[in-house]
């Protein structure tokens, strides 16, 4: 009895500490959130409620689903961009680069990026692609433009290739992880087995990192489609995704229950997103095996 | 008999080490060949030059008399089955043994029936739709063996085939494989780092050591007939023992080891009087004279003390003293209804009976020591 009782004091004193935190800054902020999507607003005030309004405002106002289509579209296009740089980076870091300290090198070196803010990362773009910006000073001094060239800046584009850049790291982590992983045996068997080079990467190099890949996809689109700062910085009018809109329920419209709501939708697109790359994930390591 | 493979001077370089050095050798059509020694002599690198999976420094490599040195592992008709069976983890047992056949040119429904019938031949045909994650390592193997086999290859590679089996697996797996070499009159080349298997397995074994070959025979010229203390050392247990030669005259060479002699046959050999040279004496060659037992005039006698016994089973393992630096183990059978308790005891005086001819006598002397014979 005794025993059995300290034990559970043992497994409260660990445990209450996570368990506390956990509630208070991840779990109850949901529930308020959930529950104040459902007040009804009556400016400047929200009032304690429950109705489906804000949803259904959401919905039937067509500028909500343009933004939150907006901000899929974008998210896509970063992974999609992410991954066609990723990919080759990364097998070349693990099948081409021999020595393993080289490797581990430029490994670092795509990395790092991560460890510095990402406001001043975002900043540096508009540096770049900015009338007066690098890329323009570059094409005027070798002479394929006169002069500066606005396209670059303040637009989609200019948001994908940020965004990509800032989200790289996460779609190479997984894929290295994967392509390390790969027994190099079975890129020498498949060539013992009379297929060449191309024919060995997408019978068996591509199939067995599809789990890093979708594990790339699924960080670099969530955190794309709730991106905040690269449309304020580099993405100029008409650029406004689902976290702009938020923020602008929450902070100039002061009108909560919109927020919420939205914060809501947003939400479940991503946990939506996370089950089903987990689910598909799984099949993929049962393969492995 | 014919070579299907030849290997002129291969010499194969990795950043600070020769794998391979000078090496050349003839491999027969429809041999099992095994490449024997220890890890790092090189055995695997020149197996992997005979896939394509390496290329030599200098040297070249001939394939039915076609020089395949430079041509990748798809172009030579030469398979390898690889040390981790390295099946592929995504494919079911039948994909992965039709793997690249369509691209091969095999019709679809010859394919189909050449993969039952590979499934048939190693007896796994209800295994077809499986994972190469939901078989045993035996049945992967089989499975590795299916996916080079059903190539049709003119030479079978085997990477150290039993290294991922455990030792019952093992045996048997080793008496499966020679019956399939037999059945398919296949050349097969093995490499392995167990002289067990490579004795049990091969027409002939090539023992390798620090990327050269040592010696190239069949089993038996291997074990009587060892050509350096490397060879004799490394295939079964011996005896190598350091003993003084006395008098060299015709066939016969004297030798002092301890209080006794040593008369061995001396196979062309000729030592200077006086010099030390190693003698190999395999264990189950040596006899204990046991109830005055005799042996011939022309055998050794040695007298000696039993300093330890080492109980094996179906046969028994003596140290004994002969009054010189080493002692001498020899293995004595266990096959009389008496067993162990016909064996004198430990520190009792007895006679040894050695067959000079089974005695073979180094004129170099290496520092191979008398370790893990018992």
């Amino acid at each position: 009895m005794s025993q059995s009782r300290r034990r559970l004091f043992g497994f409260a004193a660990l445990f209450a500490g996570p368990a506390v935190w956990w509630g208070t800054v991840l779990l109850a902020p949901y529930a308020i959130m959930f529950m104040i999507s459902f007040y009804s607003k009556q400016f400047p005030f929200m009032i304690p409620d429950f109705q489906f309004g804000n949803y259904i405002h959401l919905v039937s106002d067509p500028q909500y689903y343009l933004v939150l289509s907006r901000s899929l579209k974008i998210a896509f296009f970063v992974s999609v961009v992410a991954f066609f740089l990723s990919y080759p980076l990364t097998y070349f870091m693990v099948f081409k680069v021999k020595s393993p300290r080289v490797r581990l090198l430029l490994y670092v070196a795509t990395i790092i990026p991560l460890w510095v803010s990402y406001l001043l990362r975002a900043y540096t773009w508009k540096t770049i692609l900015g009338t007066e910006g690098i890329l323009n000073s570059f094409l005027i001094w070798i002479g394929i433009v006169d002069e500066p060239i606005q396209l670059f800046l303040y637009n989609q584009f200019a948001m994908v290739i940020t965004m990509a850049y800032i989200f790289t790291p996460f779609m190479v982590m997984p894929i290295y992880a994967a392509l390390e992983k790969i027994p190099r045996s079975l890129l020498e068997a498949s060539k013992d087995l009379g297929i060449g080079k191309f024919g060995t990467f997408f019978r068996i190099t591509l199939p067995l990192t599809i789990p890093g890949i979708l594990a790339g996809f699924t960080f670099t689109f969530c955190l794309a489609a709730g991106d905040f700062i690269s449309p304020q910085l580099v993405g100029g009018p008409y650029s406004n995704m689902i976290a702009n809109v938020v923020a602008t329920q929450y902070g100039i419209a002061n009108d909560w229950p919109m927020g919420s709501a939205l914060s809501m939708v947003m939400l479940f697109i991503v946990l939506g997103i996370i089950t089903l790359s987990d689910k598909f994930e799984r099949i993929g390591r049962l393969n492995l095996g | 008999m014919v070579n299907i493979v030849e290997i002129h001077n291969l010499t194969k370089t990795f950043p600070g080490v020769v794998a391979v050095d000078n090496v050349s050798l003839e491999i027969r059509e429809g041999e099992l060949m095994t490449m024997l020694g220890p890890s790092g002599c090189g055995k695997t690198t020149t197996l992997r030059m005979i896939g394509g999976f390496e290329f030599p420094d200098t040297g070249r490599v001939i394939l039915e008399g076609e020089d395949v040195t430079r041509l990748p592992p798809y172009k030579r008709r030469v398979n390898m089955m690889f040390q981790d069976f390295a099946l592929f983890p995504h494919l079911t047992v039948e994909k992965n043994i039709a793997y690249g056949m369509r691209v091969a040119g095999m019709a679809k429904a010859e394919l189909v029936r050449e993969v039952a019938r590979m499934l048939e031949m190693i007896e796994l045909p209800d295994k077809a739709k499986n994972l190469p994650s939901e078989l045993s390592n035996g049945q992967k193997q089989r499975v590795a063996l299916a996916r080079a086999l059903i190539r049709r290859p003119r030479v079978l590679l085997l990477d150290e085939p039993m290294s991922a089996l455990d030792a019952k697996l093992r045996e048997t797996m080793q008496v499966e494989l020679k019956h399939l070499h037999e059945k398919l009159g296949l050349t097969f080349v093995l490499v392995t780092h167990d002289q067990t298997e490579a004795l049990v397995m091969s027409d002939r074994v090539v023992v390798m050591d620090e990327g050269r070959i040592a010696q190239v025979g069949t089993p038996i010229e291997l074990y009587d007939n060892p050509a350096t203390p490397y060879v004799a050392n490394f295939l079964g247990t011996s005896n190598m023992v350091v003993a003084k030669v006395t008098e060299v005259s015709g066939e016969t060479i004297v030798t002092e080891y301890g209080s006794g002699t040593i008369r061995v046959a001396a196979q062309g050999k000729r030592p200077a009087v006086g010099s030390e040279v190693m003698l190999c004496i395999r264990p189950e060659k040596v006899r204990v004279l046991l109830n005055g037992q005799d042996s011939p005039e022309s055998f050794n006698r040695l007298d000696g003390v039993i300093a330890e016994q080492f109980f094996h089973g179906a046969s028994v393992h003596l140290a004994l003293d002969v009054g010189a630096a080493t002692s001498i183990v020899i293995q004595h059978q266990l096959d009389t209804a008496e067993g162990q308790a016909a064996l004198p005891p430990a520190g009792q005086r007895v006679s040894l009976s050695i067959d000079p001819a089974s005695i073979t006598l180094f004129e170099e002397v290496t520092a191979y020591g008398a370790e893990d014979r018992v």
